[in-house]
């Protein structure tokens, strides 16, 4: 079975690129549009790991990230951000705040999957 | 003639002892001036020489005449002010004044010191003697007391005399006391003036000051906001194309790979060029921090020349590495090292289409020199100076012919100051450029503690 995948991310162009790139190398994504669907749908799915947006609508990543860390069974679940915010601090912000990576976008086509892949760590199944 | 002598010599002075210990202290002076503290000076000397009328007058007109300021008369208990005698009508009244001692005139109508007032001034008054005294201040002639003694003529002891020199020492006292006092009180007024402006200028300076740092942190906001807006749709579009140039969703053509590689490219150069403006913004308002580490320097010139190799072998460029103690170890930021380096040696081999590029690094004293060497197309005298200047490349009058940010060269300069280093630049056009930077082996800057 393909590593599961859940990809929280508000705007349609970047959700359909990084679904493009995944699901090409045999990865198995799905969506949350927004900070408590990604709560919930985390809960419920347990992914594999789970790539997010910072800037969402509703709850932002960062209280997301909290609050994903606070919930039973996905204390460790690898949470990886994906995000147009480059500047001094912002990383460490969320590194602080429980992801456990940072993607800058744009994202680098050539080795954003293998990257996924290395968070993955041990649990990478691929087909 | 009379006396005062009547009465006990002790007795009287007690009195003016006793006259000029109350004015001494009199409270009148500091709280209400000069004129209410010559008012109890003439009362003083009517009740305690026993005389109809005193008076004080001060020189006025560089010592040509007398102004009354106070004139006392004890019956009708009155004070008047404003008289004035010069000294062309009375010149030897004048003339024994300017001398400097007092006037005991014990028959006023025929003293030549007085006798000149007789008609005008002491028969219809009836003034028969006088005892005038000279004021001084700071050993300067200034006015005169003048008693006036009304009835039978009378003779004036040598302690009256003494009684209205000393009336006339505490008057001066009195007047100067308050004179220091008027100008201490001006020294305060100017300098609680001094200390409202200060404060004044202390309030705008620190408005201004929340108005700069509102414009810093809404320059930061922007650059912030820029960055991520222009970043989102430049996700899109390097993506999509790396995706198809890939070939990922089907085969592309030969001449379909080399447009989309050149919207890649373009869409590259703009996030180069967002990154550079971030990195400029950074330096500029001072956020960039340094973090030393201690690294092999010639590992981190092998990882740059790792990183150019590639674009050296389609122009058949040979890229060179000497390093002349490979052990040497630096004690500095190794990224923006790195990022020093890597712009300066891709620069070399951007601008050099056929010979070599040669990284150079030698170390003496504390000092490590590092030189990029180039057989490339060199670069115009005229344009040297402007060479470290954000933007260089554009000068307004002649087209840019290679791609860059225009920042590459500017923040190599900026990030070595933070690091304690410099570089230089010489090039012969045509021929080609050597760009070399000296950086200490230990950073050891201020802002790093």
């Amino acid at each position: 079975m393909s590593a599961r995948i859940l990809l929280v991310e508000d705007n349609e162009q970047n959700r359909y690129l990084a679904t493009f790139l995944l699901e090409s190398a045999g990865f198995s994504v799905f969506h949350a549009p927004d900070g408590p669907t990604a709560i919930e749908y985390a809960t419920k799915e347990r992914p594999d790991i789970i790539l997010m947006d910072i800037q969402l609508p509703h709850m932002d990543g960062y209280e997301t990230a909290t609050r994903i860390r606070s919930t039973p069974g996905l204390e460790s679940t690898p949470l990886v951000a994906v995000t147009s915010y480059a500047m001094p601090g912002d990383r460490e912000r969320a590194m602080g705040l429980g992801f456990s990576g940072y993607i800058e976008k744009p994202i680098d086509t050539d080795t954003f999957v293998s990257s996924v892949a290395w968070h993955l760590g041990g649990k990478e199944t691929r087909k | 003639m009379e006396t005062s002598s009547q009465d006990d010599p002790f007795a009287r002075l007690e009195r003016q002892n006793a006259a000029l210990s109350t004015l001494a202290q009199h409270p009148d002076l500091f709280i209400n001036g000069p004129l209410a503290f010559a008012q109890r000076v003439t009362e003083s000397a009517t009740a305690t020489l026993g005389v109809a009328r005193s008076s004080v007058w001060f020189f006025t007109d560089n010592l040509r005449a007398i102004h009354c300021e106070d004139l006392f008369e004890l019956d009708a208990g009155r004070h008047s002010e404003g008289a004035e005698f010069s000294s062309a009508q009375y010149p030897k009244y004048f003339a024994a004044l300017t001398e400097g001692r007092s006037i005991a005139a014990h028959n006023a109508l025929i003293d030549p010191r007085t006798a000149e007032f007789a008609r005008a001034y002491l028969r219809p008054v009836g003034i028969s003697s006088m005892l005038d005294a000279p004021i001084r201040m700071g050993g300067r002639l200034v006015g005169v007391l003048c008693n006036e003694h009304i009835g039978p003529q009378r003779e004036w002891m040598p302690d009256e005399e003494a009684f209205a020199g000393s009336l006339c020492d505490i008057l001066a006292l009195g007047l100067e006391a308050w004179e220091h006092q008027k100008m201490a009180a001006e020294l305060r007024e100017a300098r609680d003036h001094l200390e409202l402006r200060v404060a004044e200028r202390t309030r705008e300076l620190a408005a201004a000051n929340e108005r700069l740092q509102e414009l810093d942190r809404l320059k930061s906001t922007f650059l912030a906001t820029m960055s991520h807006e222009l970043r989102t749709p430049l996700n899109s579009i390097i993506g999509f194309t790396g995706i198809l140039r890939k070939g990922l969703p089907g085969p592309i053509n030969a001449e379909q790979e080399k447009q989309l590689s050149m919207v890649h490219g373009a869409a590259k150069h703009l996030l180069a060029l967002i990154n550079d403006l971030l990195d400029v913004s950074r330096i500029e308002s001072g956020k960039t921090d340094i973090h030393c580490t201690k690294f092999r320097f010639a590992e981190m010139v092998n990882e740059v020349a790792a990183q150019l190799e590639p674009l050296c072998g389609p122009k058949n460029l040979r890229f060179r590495v000497v390093v002349t103690d490979p052990a040497i170890e630096v004690i500095s930021d190794r990224k923006k090292c790195f990022q020093v380096l890597l712009n300066l040696a891709a620069n070399a081999v951007k601008f050099t289409e056929r010979g070599q590029v040669a990284v150079e690094v030698e170390h003496a004293g504390g000092t490590l020199s590092v030189s990029v060497t180039d057989t490339g197309i060199g670069i115009r005298p005229e344009k040297m100076d402007r060479l470290f200047t954000a933007f260089g490349q554009i000068d307004g009058t002649s087209q840019r012919t290679q791609d860059g940010t225009g920042l590459g060269l500017y923040l190599c300069r900026q990030l070595l100051n933070l690091l304690g280093g410099e570089i230089r630049a010489e090039s012969t056009f045509g021929i080609g450029s050597c760009f070399t930077f000296k950086l200490p082996i230990q950073h050891t800057a201020p802002s790093d503690s």
